[in-house]
């Protein structure tokens, strides 16, 4: 999966694909045909992920989530950072598409988040057009994830 | 007179394969259904779980019939009738509350 960041010197535009946030909230029988429909143009996205990996927290949230999906107490701990901490990064990385957010449900029906780095490979290009982020990502979707896409994009 | 007979010992081997045949069939059906739970729990999809209770009385529970009155009949003989009528209503019986199931998820607004 590819999505293409780029960035004009006098006018900013950022084309975000494959950056759906994945949370229960979310309507999850949007198709793919018809999702860059629905994915809102937003402005300035390559300096904000400039701004994350600038940011220590957020540079430790990926790597600790690199190998495997962790929960925000367990990156709070291995990044020492406070829950909200993570909390707030979390939200950026996965407003970048940096990150994937699931929901975990227990069997006594609780739910909480685990988190898992997308980000595999980001590239910088510099024309006279400015600069083109590429983010490669990795696919964090599970098999039932992948079925019950498919079933609800039916 | 222990020896079994040849129509007897083809009917042994028919039962073992087709046996483990079903247990395969099953075995992939109880993956895929899993997968479909889990789907439903993981995303609270009502359509998941129909698909999921679909797809079990599609597969498992025909499967099942079939599996439990073949090993009957190795036990003991069986009425004709239960062969030709019971198990093939049954079978149909339960497909059709599955497929019924399948369109009830399509058909349900997704969550």
């Amino acid at each position: 999966m590819t999505g293409t960041y780029r960035t004009g010197r006098d006018e900013f535009q950022t084309r975000v694909r494959n950056s759906r946030r994945r949370t229960i909230a979310e309507p999850r029988h949007v198709s793919e045909s018809n999702r860059d429909d629905n994915d809102e143009r937003e402005p300035d996205r390559s300096h904000e992920i400039f701004a994350q990996l600038d940011d220590e927290y957020a540079r430790d949230i990926l790597v600790e989530t690199v190998s495997g999906s962790r929960s925000a107490h367990e990156l709070s701990e291995a990044c020492d950072a406070s829950l909200s901490t993570i909390y707030r990064r979390a939200e950026r990385l996965i407003d970048c598409g940096l990150l994937a957010e699931q929901t975990v449900v227990e069997d006594d029906g609780n739910h909480y988040s685990v988190y898992e780095a997308r980000l595999d490979n980001l590239t910088v290009d510099l024309n006279e057009d400015g600069f083109t982020v590429t983010i490669e990502s990795k696919p964090t979707e599970s098999l039932s994830d992948r079925f019950t896409n498919m079933w609800e994009g039916l | 007179m222990t020896t079994p007979t040849p129509a007897a010992a083809q009917l042994s081997f028919d039962y073992l394969t087709l046996l483990s045949v079903t247990l395969i069939a099953i075995g992939l059906a109880l993956f895929i259904v899993f997968q479909a739970y889990r789907g439903y729990r993981q995303h609270e999809s009502r359509r998941m779980l129909f698909l999921a209770l679909g797809l079990f009385l599609l597969t498992i529970v025909p499967f099942a019939f079939s599996i439990v009155v073949d090993s009957a009949g190795q036990l003991t003989t069986l009425e004709p009738r239960v062969r030709s009528y019971y198990l093939p209503m049954a079978s149909r019986l339960s497909e059709v509350g599955g497929l019924g199931c399948l369109l009830y998820s399509l058909l349900i607004d997704a969550e």
